[in-house]
C-alpha cells in the first residue's frame, strides 16, 4: 500500500471509530435518530452532546498527541525505543500534576487561570524532565540505547520518590483527589476541561507537525543536518517543548498512558516506512483510532463501572512491543 | 569569490585544535587537507561548514561573514559530507538522496532530471529503490557523496559559487571507487565548484590536488600547489618517517612512498 492510500484508509478508520464510540456505551445512542427525531430522544441528545462527543473528541485528541509526540522524539533521538514514557517524561508530567493537586491550595490563582492551572503545571515537570534528557544526550554525543532507557528508568524512579513524598505529605482530601487523578480516566471530559487542554495541545501540536522534514534530515546527523540547512537548535526547542506541553496536557488530564507514543509510530514505520512526512501524521491518525477504541473497551468491557484507560493500552501495548521486538530480532 | 577561513583559532574545551589557520577553497580549485591524524583536518573542514564557530578570526563565504547566514543559505551554496553518517530507520536510498534538497534548495521542476543525472554520473541506479542499511559501507558512502553533489546541482547557473566539503570520502571504497570518487570531484570542480577534501591517502592528493594544505599540530605547516609541498623533506618531518618522492615518468605524476 502507498503512504497516501494508508494515510486515507486512517482517516476513514478513524471516523468510523469516532462515530461507533460516540453511539456505543452505557446507553445505546442510535446517532440519526437522536437529531431526526429530537423531542422524543432528548435524553440522549443531551448525553451525545455534553458527555460522548467531548469524551471521545477528548481521547481522540490526547492519542493523537502523544503518537505525535513519540513519533517526534524518535526522530529527535534517532531512536525507534523513545518514548514519553519510557524516558520518564510523562513522569516529570505526574509530579509536577501531583505537585499542583497538593501544594496548588498554598497558592492563589486568578479564576480564569483555575482550569488551566493543572496542565500547566504538568507541562512544566514534563518540560524539566526533556530538557534534561537532551542536555544529557548532547554532553554524551550520540547517546546509545541502553544509557537511554537506563537514564529513562533514573528519572522514572525519581518521579516515584517525588510522588510518594507528596502522598506523604498530603491530608485525606487531597490523597483522595491524588487517587482520583492517578488511576486515570476520560470521565471526566467535559467541555470545561477539553477545551482548555485543546488549547495547550493544539499550538504544540502544530508546531511538531512543522518539524516533519527538518526530523527527516536529523537521521542523517546533527552535523550533516546543519549542513543540509537545518537550524538544529530551533528544531530541538520546538521538539522539546511541543512533547512537554502535549504529554504534560494529556497526562493532566488522564494519568498516565503508556505505549501509545511507542508503539504507534512504530506500527506506522513498518506499514510504509520511515520517512517523517508520512510517519508523523499516520501515527496522529492511529493513535487517535487507538485510544478512542481503547477508551471505548474500558467503559464497555465491565460497564456500569470503567476500567483505567491506562490499563487497556498497557494490555494491548505490552504484548504489541514485546512482538515488535521479538521481529526487529529475527529481521536483524 | 572564495570560501575563506581568515587566521581562525579554534580550541575544544581546554585543547586548541587550529592555530591561526588561513585557508581559501577556491571556485575551479580542487584542494586538499593532508596531515597525520589529529592534526586539525576535520575540525578545520567543520569550521570552514559552519559547524564549529572558530573562538579567533572569520569564515567567509564570497566575502560575508558566514555566522551572518542562515544555515539554508549556507545549505544553498555548500555541500559537506562527513566522514560516516549511520542511519537508524530503514530509509530507501532514493528517499536519502532526496534529502539533498528537501528543504527546498533545488526548484521542484529539476528534481528529476538531477536525481536521475546524478545516480548515473555516481552509479548507484542500480541500487536506488533499495534500502539504505543494506548497503555496504562503502555504497553507503557513494550515495552520501552523490547526495553531497545533488545539494549543490546549479541547473540554472546562476553565477553564485558552490562549495563541496569531503572529509574522508574514500575511506570505505575500495581502489577502484577511490578513483572514481575523485575523479568525479575533479570533474566537478573544473566545471566551477570549489572543492576540499581531507585525504589520509598522499598518492591520492598527487594525483587529483591542484593545490594543497599540509596540516601540522593545528597549524598550516605547509601549503602550495603539490609539487611545492610534497617533498621529501616536508613530508619526512611530518610524519617523521622517511618518506621519499618520486617523479614517475610513465605515469607522468609524482608517487610517494613510505620507507
Amino acid at each position: 500500500m502507498t503512504q497516501s492510500a494508508i494515510l486515507a484508509s486512517l482517516a476513514c478508520l478513524l471516523i468510523v471509530s469516532f462515530l461507533l464510540a460516540a453511539m456505543v456505551g452505557a446507553l445505546w445512542l442510535p446517532l440519526p435518530d437522536i437529531f431526526l427525531n429530537a423531542r422524543e430522544f432528548v435524553v440522549e441528545r443531551t448525553i451525545f452532546l455534553e458527555l460522548r462527543v467531548p469524551r471521545v473528541l477528548m481521547a481522540g485528541t490526547v492519542g493523537a498527541t502523544l503518537a505525535l509526540a513519540g513519533a517526534s522524539l524518535q526522530g529527535m533521538f534517532r531512536n525507534p525505543l523513545a518514548d514519553p514514557g519510557l524516558l520518564g517524561v510523562a513522569s516529570g508530567a505526574a509530579l509536577g500534576a501531583t505537585s499542583f493537586i497538593v501544594l496548588g491550595g498554598y497558592v492563589n490563582f486568578p479564576d480564569w487561570f483555575a482550569p488551566y492551572a493543572l496542565p500547566v503545571a504538568a507541562t512544566m515537570g514534563a518540560t524539566l524532565v526533556t530538557l534534561f534528557l537532551y542536555a544529557f544526550t548532547r554532553r554524551q554525543g550520540r547517546l546509545n540505547l541502553v544509557t537511554l532507557i537506563l537514564v529513562g528508568i533514573a528519572i522514572n524512579a525519581m518521579g516515584g520518590v517525588g510522588l510518594g513524598l507528596l502522598q506523604y505529605a498530603s491530608d485525606d482530601n487531597q490523597l483522595r483527589s491524588l487517587t482520583f487523578w492517578m488511576m486515570g480516566s476520560f470521565g471526566r471530559s467535559t467541555w470545561d476541561a477539553t477545551i482548555p487542554a485543546f488549547l495547550v495541545m493544539a499550538p504544540a501540536a502544530f508546531f511538531l507537525v512543522r518539524n516533519v522534514r527538518t526530523l527527516d534530515l536529523l537521521q542523517l546527523g546533527e552535523g550533516e543536518a546543519r549542513s543540509l540547512g537545518v537550524d538544529v537548535g530551533r528544531v530541538r526547542k520546538s521538539v522539546v517543548f511541543g512533547v512537554a506541553a502535549v504529554v504534560g496536557a494529556g497526562v493532566a488530564i488522564v494519568g498516565m498512558i503508556g505505549f501509545v507514543g511507542l508503539v504507534v509510530p512504530h506500527i506506522i514505520r513498518l506499514l510504509g516506512g520511515p520517512i517523517h512526512r508520512y510517519v508523523v501524521p499516520a501515527s496522529a491518525l492511529l493513535g487517535a483510532i487507538t485510544l478512542i477504541l481503547a477508551d471505548l473497551l474500558s467503559r464497555t468491557i465491565v460497564a456500569p463501572a470503567e476500567l483505567p484507560v491506562g490499563l487497556v493500552t498497557a494490555m494491548i501495548g505490552s504484548p504489541c512491543l514485546i512482538w515488535l521486538l521479538l521481529k526487529a530480532r529475527i529481521h536483524s | 569569490m572564495t570560501l575563506s577561513a581568515v587566521n581562525i583559532s579554534l580550541s575544544i574545551g581546554n585543547t586548541e585544535i587550529l592555530r591561526h589557520v588561513n585557508c581559501d577553497v577556491e571556485p575551479g580549485r580542487l584542494s586538499a587537507i593532508v596531515g597525520a591524524n589529529g592534526s586539525g583536518k576535520s575540525t578545520l573542514l567543520r569550521t570552514l561548514s559552519g559547524e564549529y564557530s572558530p573562538n579567533q578570526g572569520t569564515v567567509t563565504l564570497d566575502s560575508i561573514n558566514l555566522s551572518r547566514l542562515s544555515p539554508l543559505q549556507q545549505a544553498r551554496r555548500r555541500a559537506m559530507m562527513s566522514q560516516n553518517a549511520p542511519v537508524e530507520f530503514d530509509f530507501l536510498v532514493s528517499e536519502i538522496l532526496q534529502m539533498g534538497w528537501m528543504l527546498d534548495t533545488l526548484p521542484i521542476k529539476f528534481r528529476e532530471q538531477a536525481v536521475s543525472e546524478i545516480a548515473c554520473l555516481c552509479e548507484i541506479e542500480s541500487f536506488l529503490g533499495r534500502t539504505f542499511n543494506q548497503l555496504s559501507g562503502g555504497e553507503q558512502q557513494r550515495v552520501h557523496f552523490a547526495r553531497a553533489l545533488l545539494q549543490i546541482w546549479n541547473p540554472l547557473n546562476d553565477g553564485t559559487s558552490r562549495y563541496l566539503l569531503l572529509d574522508e570520502p574514500t575511506s570505505s571504497l575500495d581502489m577502484a571507487y577511490e578513483l572514481e570518487i575523485l575523479k568525479l570531484t575533479k570533474r566537478v570542480s573544473e566545471e566551477g565548484v570549489g572543492s576540499l577534501v581531507v585525504l589520509h591517502d598522499l598518492n591520492l592528493a598527487a594525483r587529483y590536488a591542484d593545490y594543497v594544505y599540509l596540516l601540522v599540530d593545528g597549524e598550516v605547516f605547509c601549503e602550495g600547489e603539490i609539487p611545492e609541498v610534497f617533498t621529501s623533506d616536508v613530508l619526512t618531518k611530518t610524519y617523521q618517517l622517511p618518506i621519499s618522492v618520486e617523479w614517475h615518468e610513465n605515469l607522468n605524476r609524482l608517487l610517494v612512498i613510505a620507507n
